[in-house]
C-alpha cells in the first residue's frame, strides 16, 4: 500500500540514513559512528543478483508501471546507484537494445520528499482520506506520465527508464530496479575528480573551498594534475571522511531496502549490477539484466565504444563526465592515512559489500 | 498549463476548468493570522462555493521547481516539462474536488475539517496561509489575497503561538523567549493574557515577527503587481481585513462576484459560523480569539510599537495603514478610495 510504503521509508531513511536526507530533515546522530550490524544476512557480499518477488501483486498485474501513450503501451523501469557507480554507463548498455529506452536523469525523489510535505502534517489536507488516496494514485500517475512524454524519441521501446544516481526508493509499486553498486574506493576516486572539477555539492555546500580550493585552481590549469600528483586527490582529512559518510549512508539504505523489498514489505523487483562484473564479463552480464526485463538477449546491438557500452575509456579525460571508468584504479590514490580514514567510517560497509575480507587493506 | 495547450483550449472555446474534475480552483493567501479562516467561512455561504482545508501546494511547487531546475534533469527540457507540469495541474484540481465531493461524516456535519465535502460546488479553493505564488496559471486559477495590519496579525500570532505551544517550530531568535513565557503559561484566559504581554513587550520577538510580515506583506503586492502587469489582473482579488470588517456584505458580495458565483444566493452572516465580524468575545485560549480591528493599541506601546515600525514600517506605508505612535487614537484606515488609490500606484510601478 503507498501509505505504508512511505512510512517504511521514511523509517529507513531516518533510522539508517539520515545523513541522506535534506538539512531540514536531518535527525540527531548523521555523524555517528559506522554501525556494527551488518543489514543483510548475506555471509559474504551481496551475494545474490535479484531481490523481491515477480508473485508481487504489483508485480503481476504490471498496473502500477504501465503506461499508455497513444495507441502504444510502456512499461517503466528505473536504474539507481551513487554518483560515480556507473549509471551513464548502464545507461548506454541497456540502450543497445531496441525495446528499451533510457535517457537522462528525472530526479523524482525531489517531487517526492515534496509530495511527502504535503501529504505527512497532520493539519495538511492531504493527511486524510480520501484526499491522501487521490493524491498518491496522482503521484504515480505523474510519474508514469512524466517518462513516457520522452516515448517518441524510441517508439519501439517498450521499457521507459529513469536513469538517476539516488538512493533505492521506490515509486511505482512493483517497477523493476536495477541498483548498481561498485566499489567505494573506485567510486571516491571518480567522485573526488568530479566534485573538484565542478565545484560539485558537497564541495560547496560543505564549504571546501578553504581547504580544496587551490588544489582546484591547480586542477583546472591542468587536468593531470592528479595523476601526476595522486597523493593530492584525497589529502584533506575532512574531505575523504565526508564522502565516505555520504556513500556509507547511500549505501546502508540501499541496503535496508533491499532487505524491506525482499521481505514483502515493500513490492519491487531489484537486480543488483555489480560494477566489475560487467567490466570483467559485459555480455553475460548485459543479458541477464535483459532478460530481467523479459527481453530477448538476441536482439541487442553490439557493445560500441563509440556509444559508451563498451567497458572503460580508451583514454582518460580527468575533466570529463565520463573520465576513465577502470577497475581498481582506487589504489593509485589512496594513502596509508585516506585507507585509515576510510576504513574508519565506511570500512565495515565495504566489507559486508565484499570488497574486503577486513580492514587489513 | 502550457501556452500551447492553453491556446487550443482558447480556439476550442473550453471554459478554463476540467472537465475530469468539474471543479473551478481558486487559492485564498495571506499571513497567517490576517482572515484566511473567516474569507473561506464567508465563501462557504455560498452554494456554489467550497473552500476548506489547508493543502499546502507551495510545497510540491518547491519540489516542481527542484525538478525541473538543471539543465541536464529530463524535466527542464520538452516535451517533458510541459507534461509536469500537466501533471502537477491534475494533482492540484483531483485533490481539491476529492475534498469537495467526499462524503458526509457519519454525524452528518457538511463543511469545515469534520464534515463532508459540498457535492454542488463548482468553485472549489484552498485557504493555505501562505505567500502569493501561482499554483495553477490564471485564468484558470483564481487569487484571492487578504491583507491585515501587520501590528494585529503580530498580537494574534502570538496568542495563537502560546495556544499551539511548539518551540520546537520556532526559530532560534525568539525560542527562548517563547520558551519562558510558556514555563509560566497556565490555562486560564488572564494567564494567557498575560504571557502574550510579555512576549509583546520583547524586543526580540517583536523585531523577528515584524520582518517575518514585512517580508511577506513586500513579497505578496510585488507578486500582485507583476500580475497584474501581464494583465492577469482579472484573476486577482486583494481584500483587506480592515475593510472587510467595515463593511462585510459588500464585501463578500465582491467575493463571490470574482469568482462568479450570484452574491444573492449566498446565506446570511451568523455569529454561530464565525462570519459575522468579530467574535463578540475576547478568547485568548480559541483559535477565533477576538476578531478585531486595532486590538494591537491594547498591547503595544510607543516604544514597541517603535520596534514594529523599524522593521516593518515600510510594509505598513505601502499598505497605507495609520502610522502614528500606539496611544494616539487612530484615524480611518483602508477606505475603498485609498485602496483603488494603492492599486493604481502598483499598476505605475510597473
Amino acid at each position: 500500500m503507498p501509505g505504508e510504503l512511505r512510512q517504511i521509508v521514511k523509517k529507513v531513511v531516518r533510522v539508517v540514513a539520515p545523513g541522506m536526507l535534506p538539512v531540514h530533515r536531518r535527525m540527531p546522530g548523521d555523524n555517528d559512528p559506522e554501525p556494527k550490524e551488518r543489514i543483510l544476512d548475506h555471509t559474504v557480499g551481496v551475494d545474490r543478483a535479484e531481490y523481491g518477488s515477480p508473485d508481487f501483486d504489483s508485480c503481476m498485474t504490471e498496473r502500477e508501471f504501465t503506461v499508455k501513450v497513444g495507441d502504444r503501451t510502456h512499461k517503466v523501469f528505473f536504474l539507481v546507484g551513487h554518483p560515480r557507480s556507473g549509471t551513464h554507463w548502464m545507461d548506454a548498455v541497456l540502450n543497445c537494445h531496441p525495446r528499451a529506452m533510457i535517457r537522462g536523469e528525472y530526479r523524482f525523489e525531489s517531487l517526492r520528499n515534496a509530495f511527502d510535505d504535503l501529504t505527512g502534517n497532520k493539519w495538511h489536507a492531504a493527511s486524510r482520506e480520501p484526499m491522501r488516496a487521490e493524491a498518491e494514485s496522482c503521484f504515480a500517475e505523474s510519474v508514469r506520465r512524466i517518462v513516457a512524454a520522452s516515448s517518441v524519441r524510441k517508439p519501439g521501446a517498450i521499457w521507459l527508464g529513469d536513469r538517476t544516481p539516488r538512493l533505492l526508493r521506490v515509486f511505482l509499486a512493483g517497477a523493476p530496479h536495477f541498483l548498481i553498486i561498485r566499489d567505494p574506493r573506485d567510486v571516491l576516486v571518480s567522485l573526488a575528480h568530479q566534485e573538484i572539477r565542478n565545484a560539485g555539492y558537497n564541495y560547496r555546500t560543505f564549504r571546501f573551498q578553504s581547504e580544496l580550493g587551490s588544489t582546484r585552481d591547480e586542477f583546472l590549469a591542468d587536468p593531470d594534475l592528479f595523476k601526476k600528483q595522486p597523493e593530492r586527490l584525497l589529502a584533506s582529512e575532512r574531505w575523504v571522511r565526508h564522502l565516505v559518510r555520504r556513500w556509507r549512508n547511500h549505501m546502508r539504505f540501499d541496503l535496508a531496502m533491499l532487505k524491506a523489498i525482499d521481505a514483502g514489505e515493500v513490492q519491487a523487483r531489484v537486480r543488483v549490477v555489480r560494477y566489475e562484473r560487467v567490466h570483467t564479463d559485459p555480455e553475460a552480464q548485459r543479458s541477464a539484466m535483459y532478460r530481467f526485463l523479459d527481453l530477448n538477449p538476441g536482439e541487442a546491438a553490439p557493445l560500441s565504444a563509440d556509444n559508451g557500452s563498451k567497458p572503460g575509456l580508451s583514454k582518460e579525460n580527468p575533466h570529463g563526465v565520463l573520465r576513465k571508468g577502470a577497475v581498481g584504479e582506487w589504489e593509485n590514490y589512496f594513502t596509508p592515512a585516506a585507507r585509515r580514514w576510510f576504513q574508519e567510517v565506511g570500512g565495515r560497509t565495504l566489507i559486508e559489500l565484499g570488497y574486503a575480507k577486513d580492514n587489513d587493506w | 498549463m502550457s501556452p500551447i495547450r492553453r491556446t487550443i483550449k482558447k480556439l476550442l472555446g473550453e471554459e478554463p476548468h476540467s472537465r475530469a474534475t468539474g471543479v473551478r480552483p481558486f487559492f485564498v493567501c495571506g499571513h497567517p493570522r490576517s482572515g484566511t479562516h473567516w474569507v473561506s467561512a464567508l465563501l462557504n455561504l455560498h452554494p456554489r462555493i467550497y473552500c476548506d482545508g489547508e493543502f499546502h501546494f507551495h510545497l510540491l511547487r518547491n519540489g516542481m521547481d527542484a525538478f525541473e531546475s538543471q539543465a541536464w534533469y529530463v524535466a527542464s527540457r520538452e516535451p517533458v516539462r510541459a507534461e509536469a507540469e500537466a501533471a502537477f495541474r491534475d494533482l492540484v484540481l483531483r485533490c481539491l474536488a476529492a475534498q469537495a465531493r467526499r462524503p458526509d461524516s457519519a454525524d452528518g456535519a457538511v463543511g469545515g475539517p469534520l464534515g463532508g465535502g459540498k457535492r454542488g460546488a463548482i468553485h472549489v479553493g484552498d485557504h493555505t496561509p501562505r505567500m502569493l505564488r501561482v499554483i495553477i496559471p490564471p485564468p484558470e486559477g483564481r487569487y484571492i489575497v487578504i491583507f491585515r495590519d501587520g501590528r494585529d496579525v503580530l498580537v494574534s500570532w502570538t496568542f495563537h503561538l502560546l495556544k499551539t505551544s511548539r518551540p520546537d517550530i520556532m526559530h532560534a531568535d525568539v525560542r527562548p523567549i517563547f520558551e519562558r513565557s510558556l514555563a509560566g503559561l497556565g490555562d486560564s484566559a488572564d494567564s494567557a493574557r498575560a504571557a502574550a504581554a510579555a512576549l509583546l513587550g520583547d524586543r526580540a520577538w517583536i523585531e523577528h515577527f515584524a520582518a517575518a510580515w514585512s517580508d511577506h506583506t513586500a513579497h505578496d503586492l510585488a507578486t500582485l503587481a507583476r500580475l497584474e502587469g501581464e494583465g492577469r489582473g482579472d484573476s486577482l482579488l486583494r481584500i483587506d481585513y480592515e475593510t472587510l470588517h467595515a463593511d462585510t456584505e459588500r464585501e463578500r458580495a465582491r467575493l463571490y462576484s470574482f469568482l462568479g458565483a450570484d452574491p444573492s444566493e449566498a446565506a446570511p452572516l451568523s455569529r454561530e459560523n464565525n462570519t459575522a465580524a468579530g467574535f463578540g468575545r475576547d478568547a485568548p485560549r480559541a483559535f477565533f480569539r477576538k476578531g478585531e480591528v486595532g486590538d494591537w493599541r491594547n498591547y503595544l506601546t510607543d516604544e514597541s510599537h517603535g520596534w514594529f515600525l523599524d522593521r516593518a514600517g515600510s510594509s505598513l506605508r505601502d499598505l497605507k495603514y495609520d502610522m502614528s505612535p500606539a496611544r494616539c487614537v487612530p484615524s480611518a484606515v483602508n477606505s475603498a478610495t485609498v485602496i483603488a488609490s494603492h492599486i493604481t500606484t502598483l499598476k505605475e510601478r510597473v
